[in-house]
């Protein structure tokens, strides 16, 4: 019993050492916040980044390759080592926004770094879970700190409106979670994703009543996923939080969770009821199909920044569904990809928004973007050129994850799915255009322009390198697609 | 010397469009008409070479379609049917440039017209010495278009626009079926060119082609289509009615497209294609049906025309229906013989016409003509001259090619035969009417025209005598010096050129027809003639207006002198609803209407919609998003469960649909406006 | 199936029972009502105030970690019981538990949520 655990510690290095540092931040915050208010969140950053980074460290240099941990509730494989690298890396640029963030908007609760990490901390044990009990605290884990993280600006109504709207739809969702395991578990008596897995090989299409239940049970557990990663037709509380929620916290609701949830996905479908394949590949099919309608369409109506934002992560996540509904291997490695280009996009959309501020606050509406090639014709540049990436233009970065995962669909037969994606793809491109046309092309008036606060070091480097990324990866794509198809490779 | 013969036209028509700024309009005529007599002579040893003496030649100039086992080159083939037609052309050709110079004397724009009769003889040229179709084709179309640019000379002119279009319409419908013929015909052969054609021509003549699953035999299907070529070039019955009004151009225009040369491309085509039609009687018969139905109906036309010209064309639309039915009766070489014939006389009959016109300032209508037998005493001739040729006088050139062709036609016991017999016959009363009546009302009588026209009277000048000399010993001697040449029988003149089945040819039994019927042509020509003149002067004159003032006369006289309401027909029938078509059906309601809601506007109109509804989706409330959820929910349930159930009896395909109606019926109703969007 | 039944009646019975309680009066007894019956009321006055008190957060505070560290308790029962078996292995991991528990009561503690004023 007790060389039960001896190298499931060792497997579990990087989430120790992060709870140990944060912990050890909170103690140091809360003890030590009298009379030091104004340079507690920026310590609690960097020392925060410290420890993010470390992890991140760690993580690559862990011993352990594929192992599955903790009486069969934790796994480590190629899969989990690359979403947390991903996870981590987000946080880290977080992080690195949050620095004149926080200062700009007056906010000294050093408690935000402490949940930046502890929803790191959960996201990474959300990639790893192989059990739905474990998977269940991982989710209620990470959802608890959104939902505080949303509402952190608790003079602000968005924000509160926010927090309370997504902590209400979240619970909703997460009865439909409990529902749909406790089902799975009333039919088969497992719940662990290995077991279901063998315990389902060779059950087919074949008999309604076989797999009725166990597929009704998918569909709540779908739901559930589908709702936390904002798919239509469960996404309609995205634009409303992401537009309440302060805006790094915005960037990380877009990102990370994002990240976390397609690894259990992954997880779930692939490994625990591939068999069902026939059944909640229709699920997948008609929840992209309509992501990325309403993603396209809803957009199309924005007038805020933050709400256009939102839907167009909606139109993403749609692509993303592409490349799982396919249940193949490009599959896989497609939505690898189009994570990990999709991370570098929104950075690079996130740190212009927040590079747009005025002395009047921060840019809310959509006009606010206007003539910004006479206000500072580089961060225009950027945007626009990341607006561009979005839409799926080549050569820049978006262009190639949509390739690859229109491509995978078409191996797929997904016909109907691949020519929706490229006529959404175009739809989106209105909009996308349009906002480079307020930045370019608008009539300016006389009076004038409000000047922007400058940028910090941290924020221009972020902008610096994923515009980089953005713009050069086309020419050296392979260590991307070695690293997706590496991950992709684990799971089949 | 061959390529002489199409290259000077060219040349002509390069300098004098090119050049004709620093030539002038003197330096131009020159030019032309020089080069066109030079092309004459060259024609005349060829004929004398090829024809004569009996020497085909063909020529190989350069590729143009080599495809696989398709070859067309650009070729010439100069055969005795080619020999004739060349020598006709340029002869009438050099003699209109001629008189072209001093008719067009004053006008402004003389170089553009002499380097249009240059261009037309140039592809007249290029169609007749063609050695494929297709180069033929291009000679078709390319006297089409000289056709055009020639009528529409005077182009500020409404009614020279009209007339212009309106021939190449004509043309235009007939060149269809002639390049379907060619089509048919490269399905069969495999070939468009001529020789290979015709000597392949015996041994494929029991080829079917199958169209829409019906069979045709092809021969018969291609000299059909062939023979709507001629019927459009030629003015047959059917696409004649550009011909009259192409006397909108001016004379010379008249004399050489509409009477000597572009009119007979369509007899021509039918002659070089004998080998095709011998061995499609059907075809033949047809074609004698209609050249027999031309002959008469444009003869009945020109009874009550009173246009100077248009009687002119119309006797021209007489003649060719003849020359058809000629070759509808396998007589090819009587049709050439009086295509040549014809050539000089009714050039002749044109460019008098055109003196006179010159003579009396303009004016071309017959009623107020009149008396100007004194004042003109040498066009006098010169028209009396053409109109006894015309009506085949004895031993004038109409009457050897004219008789010949009607005992030929009641020699051919056959239904067509009898039918041409009967229409000629009519048909020549008609010509000798009209002929002596425009005779009549031009020269003889009282001046009936205003004083100042009579006041400013002139013979006509040199330039214009000398082709009016030269076309009248043509029309006096070229039928007697070619009779034998050309329509003798057993003459060796036409060797390959046309082809004569012995079955078909009746030359010898037309020799021993009773002599009444040999008779009898020229008695009609002579009763015809009296008539003409008779009643036509002034001494019947009121009597004759009462007759036409009767119920019946009027119905006549109308039907007659609007042309048997052809042209009413085709505008009330074809043109109008063509044109509401046109604007009505594909204009407004497919291109502005259909193709645009379906294409540009109505994508836009129908997102901005949709775009405004999935707005107003997003209400805010967190109880509609719970709802919605629940929805998707249970949306997802009823596709997974049932969808094997009802995938049984329904096919899904049939969701999309019902959901795309739903969504457009829900989208129908809604106009938004514009000022609720920020965006585009 | 037949051990259920009890529970079967009794949900019957239960419901029947209120549902009958609610739906007599309802039926049976009349309902004439005029402005003066249904408004508010206030020992005999028209309302000062919003019936609706103001609620003091703090309660509500108090109720929030009084269930965290009621249920860390309840967690320690059981484990109490059984320590015997899981020896030094199950008495690290139930410290390592109440480590993380008590870090999160030092910081409540330090932020003020457990001061009334």
């Amino acid at each position: 019993m007790f060389y039960l655990f001896e190298s499931d510690f060792l497997g579990l290095i990087p989430e120790t050492f992060l709870l140990l540092g944060l912990s050890t931040l909170l103690g140091y915050g809360v003890w030590y916040e009298k009379g030091r208010e104004s340079e507690m969140t920026s310590h609690q950053l960097w020392v925060g980044g410290l420890c993010l980074a470390f992890t991140f460290i760690l993580l690559c240099e862990s011993p352990l390759m594929n192992m599955i941990l903790c009486f069969n509730t934790l796994i480590i494989d190629g899969m989990s080592a690359y979403l947390k690298a991903l996870i981590l890396l987000s946080t880290l640029c977080i992080f690195g926004l949050s620095f004149s963030y926080l200062q700009q908007e007056r906010i000294k609760a050093f408690e935000y770094v402490i949940l930046l990490l502890l929803a790191t901390l959960s996201l990474m044990l959300m990639v790893s879970s192989y059990d739905f009990i474990s998977l269940y605290l991982a989710i209620e884990f990470q959802s608890l700190g959104l939902y505080v993280l949303a509402a952190l600006k608790r003079d602000n109504e968005y924000s509160t409106e926010a927090g309370l709207k997504y902590f209400v739809l979240g619970a909703f969702s997460s009865g439909f979670y409990l529902f749909g395991a406790s089902l799975i578990y009333g039919l088969t008596g497992t719940t662990n994703f290995e077991d279901l897995g063998i315990l389902f090989t060779g059950v087919g299409p074949t008999d309604l009543f076989t797999q009725g239940s166990v597929v009704v049970g998918l569909l709540f557990l779908s739901v559930a996923f589908l709702f936390k990663i904002s798919a239509a037709p469960f996404h309609m509380w995205s634009p409303d939080v992401y537009e309440g929620a302060p805006t790094v916290i915005t960037a990380f609701f877009s990102v990370a969770p994002k990240l976390a949830l397609f690894g259990v996905l992954i997880r779930v479908f692939y490994l625990g009821f591939f068999d069902f394949l026939f059944s909640w590949q229709q699920i997948f099919f008609f929840c992209s199909l309509a992501s990325m309608v309403f993603g396209s369409f809803g957009a199309l109506a924005q007038v805020k920044i933050k709400r256009l934002l939102a839907f167009s992560s909606i139109g993403h996540v749609g692509y993303m569904l592409i490349g799982l509904a396919t249940g193949s291997l490009q599959g896989l490695q497609g939505i690898f990809l189009y994570l990990l280009i999709y991370l570098v996009m929104t950075i690079n959309a996130f740190s212009v928004v927040l590079s747009l501020r005025t002395h009047e606050g921060e840019p809310r509406f959509l006009l606010d973007l206007k003539n910004l090639n006479l206000k500072s014709p580089i961060l225009a540049l950027t945007f626009s050129l990341t607006l561009f990436s979005m839409a799926g233009i080549p050569p820049l970065a978006g262009f190639l994850s949509k390739f690859y995962l229109f491509f995978a669909a078409l191996d797929a037969s997904l016909y109907s799915l691949a020519i929706l994606g490229v006529l959404s793809s175009v739809i989106s491109c209105f909009y996308y255009i349009s906002i480079i046309k307020l930045m370019y092309f608008h009539k300016a008036e006389e009076v004038q322009l409000k000047p922007l606060v400058g940028i910090d070091g941290q924020k221009g480097f972020l902008l610096g390198i994923t515009f980089f990324g953005i713009l050069f990866i086309f020419l050296y794509p392979s260590p991307f697609f070695l690293l997706s198809h590496a991950a992709a490779l684990s799971i089949s | 010397m061959y390529l002489c013969i199409l290259g000077l036209p060219l040349m002509g028509f390069i300098g004098a469009a090119g050049f004709g700024r620093f030539l002038g309009g003197r330096g131009a005529g020159v030019l032309t008409t020089s080069l066109l007599a030079l092309t004459f002579f060259f024609s005349c040893i060829v004929f004398y070479e090829v024809g004569i003496c009996g020497s085909s030649c063909t020529l190989s100039v350069s590729p143009w379609f080599l495809s696989e086992s398709w070859d067309a080159t650009w070729g010439l083939l100069f055969d005795p049917l080619t020999g004739t037609m060349c020598v006709v052309v340029t002869s009438v050709s050099t003699l209109v440039h001629l008189y072209s110079t001093s008719y067009m004397g004053e006008d402004p724009h003389l170089p553009r017209f002499m380097s249009y009769l240059s261009l037309f003889t140039f592809f007249m040229l290029i169609l007749i010495t063609g050695d494929n179709f297709l180069q033929m084709f291009v000679g078709w179309e390319g006297v089409g278009l000289a056709s055009y640019l020639l009528i529409n000379f005077w182009y500020t002119r409404l009614q020279a626009n009209k007339s212009a279009i309106k021939a190449m319409m004509m043309n235009r419908v007939g060149d269809f079926g002639l390049g379907l013929g060619i089509f048919a015909l490269y399905t069969i052969f495999g070939s468009v060119n001529f020789e290979s054609v015709f000597a392949c021509a015996p041994h494929l003549s029991d080829e079917k082609i199958v169209f829409f699953g019906t069979e045709f035999h092809a021969y018969t299907l291609i000299g059909i289509l062939l023979f709507v070529g001629a019927t459009g070039k030629s003015a047959q019955i059917g696409l004649h009615t550009w011909l009259p009004d192409a006397m909108e151009g001016p004379t010379p225009v008249s004399a050489l497209i509409h009477a000597a040369t572009m009119v007979t491309a369509g007899v021509f085509l039918i002659a070089r294609c004998s080998p095709l039609y011998e061995y499609a009687p059907d075809a033949l018969g047809v074609i004698a049906l209609a050249g027999g139905m031309t002959a008469f109906f444009a003869a009945t036309t020109g009874l009550v025309q009173n246009d100077l010209k248009r009687v002119i064309a119309y006797s021209t639309c007489s003649q060719l229906g003849y020359m058809v039915f000629a070759c509808g009766l396998s007589h090819y070489d009587l049709g050439v013989f009086h295509l040549a014939n014809h050539a000089f006389f009714k050039a002749l009959l044109f460019l008098g016409a055109g003196s006179v016109i010159h003579a009396m300032a303009g004016e071309q209508d017959m009623r107020r003509l009149g008396g100007l037998g004194q004042a003109l005493p040498f066009t006098n001739t010169m028209m009396l001259l053409g109109s006894l040729a015309l009506v085949g006088f004895p031993f004038l050139s109409g009457f050897y090619s004219k008789d010949a062709l009607l005992e030929v036609s009641y020699a051919h016991f056959t239904l067509s035969g009898d039918f041409t017999f009967i229409l000629g016959c009519g048909a020549a009363f008609c010509t000798s009417y009209y002929s002596f009546r425009l005779v009549s009302l031009t020269f003889l009588g009282e001046p009936k025209g205003p004083k100042k026209a009579y006041e400013g009277i002139h013979e006509a000048p040199f330039q214009m005598a000398i082709p009016l000399v030269i076309l009248g010993i043509g029309s006096l001697f070229s039928g007697f010096l070619g009779k034998e040449l050309m329509v003798g029988l057993g003459t060796p003149f036409w060797q390959n050129a046309i082809v004569n089945l012995p079955t078909h040819n009746t030359g010898l039994e037309a020799e021993y027809i009773d002599q009444s019927i040999k008779h009898l042509p020229f008695v009609l020509t002579c009763i015809g003639g009296f008539l003409g003149l008779f009643i036509n002067s002034p001494y019947l004159s009121p009597t004759v207006y009462k007759m036409k003032l009767t119920a019946l006369g009027l119905n006549l006289y109308t039907f007659l002198n609007r042309r048997w309401l052809f042209d009413k027909v085709y505008n009330d029938y074809i043109g109008a609803p063509a044109l509401n078509f046109g604007y009505n059906v594909s204009f407004k309601s497919i291109d502005k209407g259909v193709l645009e809601i379906l294409g540009p506007f109505g994508i836009t109109q129908g997102i901005r919609d949709l775009v405004n509804q999935i707005h107003k989706l997003q209400s805010g409330l967190i109880y509609h998003y719970a709802f919605v959820m629940l929805l998707g929910l249970t949306f997802l349930l009823t596709l997974l469960s049932l969808e094997n159930l009802i995938q049984v009896w329904v096919d899904p395909r049939l969701w999309f649909v019902f959901g795309l109606a739903f969504m457009s019926y829900f989208l129908a109703g809604e106009k938004t406006t514009d000022e609720e969007k920020v965006l585009g | 199936m037949t051990e259920f039944f009890p529970i079967f009646i009794f949900l019957i019975i239960s419901l029947g029972l209120s549902l009958i309680l609610v739906g007599i009066p309802f039926i049976v007894a009349p309902q004439k009502a005029d402005p003066e019956k249904i408004s508010a009321y206030e020992c005999g006055f028209d309302p000062f105030d919003d019936a609706r008190g103001k609620f003091d957060i703090r309660f509500y505070l108090v109720a929030i970690l009084f269930i965290i560290f009621d249920l860390e308790v309840s967690f320690l029962f059981p484990w109490s019981l059984v320590l015997g078996e899981i020896n030094f292995f199950g008495f690290w991991t139930m410290i390592f538990f109440l480590l993380i528990l008590t870090l999160g009561f030092v910081y409540e503690w330090k932020k003020g949520a457990l001061d009334w004023e």
